[in-house]
């Protein structure tokens, strides 16, 4: 049965059928084989989305899509700007700086780098900057926006796996700064070496002016994890009121949503809702039948078997996650993965905070590889240029993030010591 | 023939959409209320989280028609974009099948399981049946068919705008 599901999967993908589609169908199939009752089908696509953590996804993508409209972007480049936008090669690290900032609202990528992409690709083409090295800069950063909470597929990993999500947020800023830094490190050395954006700090507002204006989007943040750590609200309950937040800020302060764009708004949130919340049935349905046909445990037992050390695990760990990254869509990838390899981490004494972090950042990597990379798609559509075009110059981006990778993957304490100072009793 | 199919589409699929939107701010205005009532009520609400729940599934099952008409289903499009016209008009045609294969199983077993659920009530909600809820699956289905068939008259592929 499993083999059957596995085949018709793989088939569906190569033939270009939706994510969900092939998840869905090679699971109906693989009831079908297995002469199950097919009534099963539907029952788990319900229970996999009827589930109150997972509401936390369409708010926070609308939310996060209210604050793009609602002129938050702008604000934070120029916030981003007056911080770090002074020296050489200040441009692209405002540009890694503002995606980490714009994470903290949103927790999609893509949206990321639509938002921040089609401000700062046509800065970064006016200063010189190549084409193709502004989209890789612009699809990598982006990858912030998973890391650092608030995070879809954090959710979706806290879900599948049965960790707490207010745990798994906390976790991410670690990380997220780590990457964030390492980035902007990379970046600044690589203009030095290039000989880049000499007058980068043309036009740019005194900190203090740019943290003014910008007040009411950093406070957005403040509120969301702030509720969260000081127990007055759940992660769910938080994505509401962050919907709440981001619309008062965008109607009534910044004025810059009108009535007619809500429709806009609502419209583009429930297309994107529906689309993951879709791929979360089906896979909640295919992982529900390898679970039920024992595949997890005949997994975990055999990397038991195989990897005897925690090191070799989290390496093979790695090794496969960014080879299932390149093809397969983050969410699916993590409701089928985390039920499986999170008790074999568990057995080999990792974390399962730490491990759903690893997978995540392992996972993201995959949106800024091809050849089905999220990040590179938005990218390449924000700056017009093809995909292929982009390789050579992604190439040291995506080692810098695989650098990060490993170090996230063997230090542990990055991960956990905000964790544990939050949640020690 | 084809027009007029079309210009039904157009509306099913539009009026799917406005009612999927709809239950997105229920749902959220709903979650503000649970909140509202814990702090300042000081008297939470059990009912709100079963509502937000379902009419956020609800919301999922009357937005997949759109996606689907639009192509804005996230999938692995490799062969797609290497592929020349004749072969892509050809996956159109596998894409689409695929798609009608499992939302025929999502009508005909969700209306089976939607039948089943007369006699069960919402748990937090006892007043209502299950049915209510279950009802999105088939309901959602039926929809999708039709913008399904409308994808593959008149294809769009608009995957970014939904992608994660």
């Amino acid at each position: 049965m499993t083999t059957a599901m596995l085949i018709t999967m793989v088939l569906c993908f190569a033939l270009t059928v939706s994510v969900a589609v092939s998840i869905g169908l090679a699971a109906v199939l693989g009831i079908q084989v297995a002469e199950v009752n097919m009534l099963i089908s539907v029952k788990e696509m319900f229970n996999s989305i009827n589930k109150f953590p997972l509401a936390a996804i369409p708010f926070f993508i609308l939310a996060g899509n209210i604050m793009e409209t609602g002129g938050i972007s702008r604000r934070l480049v120029d916030f981003a700007k007056s911080l770090v936008g002074g020296i050489q090669g200040g441009l692209p690290m405002t540009c890694v700086l503002t995606c980490m900032i714009f994470a903290s609202v949103s927790g999609s990528s893509v949206a990321t780098t639509f938002a921040i992409g089609t401000i700062l690709i046509p800065a970064l083409l006016k200063h010189g900057y190549p084409t193709t090295w502004a989209a890789s800069l612009q699809a990598t950063s982006a990858e912030l926006g998973v890391i650092i909470p608030p995070s879809i597929p954090m959710i979706l990993y806290g879900v599948s796996a049965e960790v707490s999500i207010g745990e798994l947020f906390i976790a991410g800023f670690g990380p997220g700064f780590f990457i964030s830094g390492a980035l902007m490190l990379f970046v600044w050395a690589y203009c030095k070496y290039k000989g880049w954006g000499k007058n980068d700090g043309d036009g740019r507002l005194s900190v203090g002016k740019a943290t003014w204006k910008a007040g009411w989007a950093l406070l957005m943040p403040v509120i969301i994890l702030g509720g969260i750590y000081g127990g007055v609200f759940t992660p769910t309950e938080a994505s509401a009121v962050a919907v709440f937040y981001a619309l008062i800020v965008g109607l009534l302060i910044y004025r810059e949503i009108k009535v007619p764009d809500l429709y806009i708004i609502l419209r583009k949130s429930v297309l994107s809702s529906a689309v993951i919340m879709f791929i979360i049935a089906n896979a909640g349905l295919f992982a529900f039948l390898i679970t039920r046909a024992g595949v997890p445990e005949a997994i975990g037992i055999w990397l038991q078997d195989v990897l005897k050390s925690p090191v070799y695990f989290l390496l093979g760990v790695n090794a496969a996650l960014f080879i299932i990254g390149m093809f397969i869509e983050t969410g699916a990838a993590i409701i089928v993965l985390a039920p499986i390899l999170a008790p074999v981490a568990m057995h080999f004494g990792i974390d399962p905070v730490h491990f759903g972090l690893i997978m995540v950042v392992n996972l993201a990597l995959g949106m800024i590889t091809p050849p089905f990379g999220v990040n590179l798609f938005a990218a390449c559509t924000v700056a017009r240029i093809s995909l292929d075009r982009m390789i050579k110059d992604l190439i040291p981006f995506v080692l810098v993030v695989l650098a990060c990778l490993m170090v996230i993957s063997y230090v542990p304490a990055l991960s956990l010591t905000l964790r544990d100072l939050v949640y020690a009793r | 023939m084809r027009d007029k199919f079309l210009r039904l589409e157009h509306w099913t699929s539009r009026m799917a959409l406005v009612t999927a939107c709809a239950m997105l701010l229920v749902a959220a205005s709903l979650g503000m209320f649970q909140i509202i009532t814990r702090f300042v009520l000081e008297t939470p609400a059990e009912w709100t989280e079963v509502l937000i729940r379902f009419s956020l599934i609800w919301m999922v099952f009357l937005g997949i028609p759109m996606a689907f008409r639009q192509g804005a289903m996230v999938s692995v499009d490799v062969l797609y974009r290497w592929s020349p016209a004749r072969i892509r008009r050809l996956l159109d045609g596998v894409v689409c099948l695929a798609a009608l294969a499992l939302i025929f199983v999502i009508i005909w077993w969700g209306w089976d399981y939607t039948q089943r659920g007369k006699v069960q009530t919402m748990a937090g909600l006892e007043s209502i049946s299950m049915f209510w809820a279950y009802l999105a699956m088939p309901v959602g289905g039926v929809f999708s068919v039709i913008s399904i068939i409308g994808n593959l008259l008149d294809p769009q592929r608009l995957e970014l705008e939904t992608a994660q």
